[in-house]
């Protein structure tokens, strides 16, 4: 899938949900769970049932996150949004309890209302019990596209306080940028809570990117572009990459499996690697 | 569907409208105000009527303060509040 940025927006305020796909991100996250207060669950799944099946939503990939197994609220909410057919769902608090329950209840739905598109998961850790269990987790689901780091109720489950360095989740996060690598799924890193620091933002969002997390969640709309910044290819990448691939293409047809490009030894996991940059750049429009 | 007691939905804030609904006996008793009375105020009023019949609300007094929401949301603040007259 390859999501940069999962933009958070409350699932009970209009004016946010209508502008949600020009703001720029890959992915908008309606979220019916903690943004939503508990006397307005009903109020929150209808109004963002009722905006899947009016808006129309050309930029942005559209995910909802939906309620824990162990609140009253996540089958209804399931019931309300799988024949509204977001492109995915986000699993909180997910475990090898939670991820199989869910998804057989969005496909027991689908087929319930010949919901022909596919529904995508997208698991929340956010847990130490999720960390230390993230492989049985990720085996224990069918529909999964990306995992996402949940700092703040991890932190909190830890008994340790959040800081502006992140030391305190640093094992989480190789430990979920490794999970997501093995299972060929997005890495999608957790929210950079200080919105009025940008600079912040990209600095700790770089160290995100240098240890494999290719996304990042976001809960304030002004974080986009910086995030993207920082994980996009820059222009050079970009070229480096189309030259790669044309080189491959040469030295395909005189029969070398490796060959030198500025120096360089270039093979197989190098390529792959310029394949998938080219590939992400026309995703995101940066090149046609 | 019968409205068996009074019940809100929705906010007062931009982009969306609070609806207010009451038992009734004779009908459908609409009262409706709107930022965008002028402009949309029978495009408004047609969302909001189609929406309890679908319901299949037949009776009942209705208040909407609209503050320039759109047809999806004054859907589903109605919806909202007619399933809350039921529970």
């Amino acid at each position: 899938m390859s999501r940069r940025s999962l933009l958070f927006m409350p699932g009970n305020n209009p004016g946010m949900l209508i502008n949600a796909d020009i703001l720029g991100a890959d992915t908008v996250v309606f979220d019916l769970e903690d943004a939503v207060a508990l006397d307005e669950k009903d109020a929150a799944r209808t109004l963002v049932r009722n905006a899947l099946n009016t808006l129309t939503f050309k930029h942005s990939e559209v995910s909802v996150r939906i309620n824990p197994i162990d609140s009253p609220y996540w089958e209804a909410d399931l019931e309300y949004i799988v024949p509204a057919m977001p492109d995915s769902i986000v699993i909180p608090k997910a475990s090898t309890e939670a991820v199989p329950m869910v998804e057989q209840r969005i496909e027991e739905l689908r087929a319930k209302y010949n919901v022909e598109k596919e529904i995508d998961t997208i698991l929340l850790i956010e847990s130490a019990n999720g960390i230390m269990d993230i492989q049985n987790i990720c085996k224990s689901s069918k529909l999964f596209t990306g995992l996402i780091l949940g700092a703040e109720d991890y932190s909190s489950d830890m008994g340790v306080e959040r800081t502006k360095g992140n030391k305190e989740i640093e094992y989480a996060r190789y430990v979920l940028a490794t999970a997501a690598r093995a299972f060929r799924v997005d890495g999608i890193d957790t929210p950079y809570t200080d919105v009025d620091d940008m600079e912040g933002l990209m600095e700790d969002t770089g160290f995100a990117k240098s240890i494999g997390l290719g996304g990042r969640l976001l809960i304030n709309p002004r974080q986009v572009e910086y995030v993207h910044k920082v994980l996009s290819p820059t222009a050079e990448q970009i070229e480096e990459a189309s030259n790669i691939l044309t080189e491959s293409e040469i030295a395909k047809k005189q029969g070398l499996g490796v060959f030198s490009y500025k120096g360089k030894m270039v093979d197989l996991p190098v390529i792959k690697r310029a394949e998938a940059t080219i590939e992400n750049a026309k995703k995101w429009g940066l090149i046609k | 569907m019968e409205i068996m007691k009074e019940s809100v939905s929705g906010t007062l804030q931009s982009n969306d409208c609070l609806v207010r609904v009451l038992p009734g006996t004779e009908g459908v008793d609409l009262n409706l105000s709107s930022s965008v009375m002028k402009q949309f105020g029978d495009q408004i009023e047609k969302v909001i009527m189609e929406t309890l019949i679908e319901m299949k609300v037949e009776n009942c007094k209705i208040i909407v303060e609209d503050r320039g929401a759109l047809d999806c949301t004054i859907k589903a603040r109605v919806e909202t509040a007619v399933n809350r007259s039921n529970e």
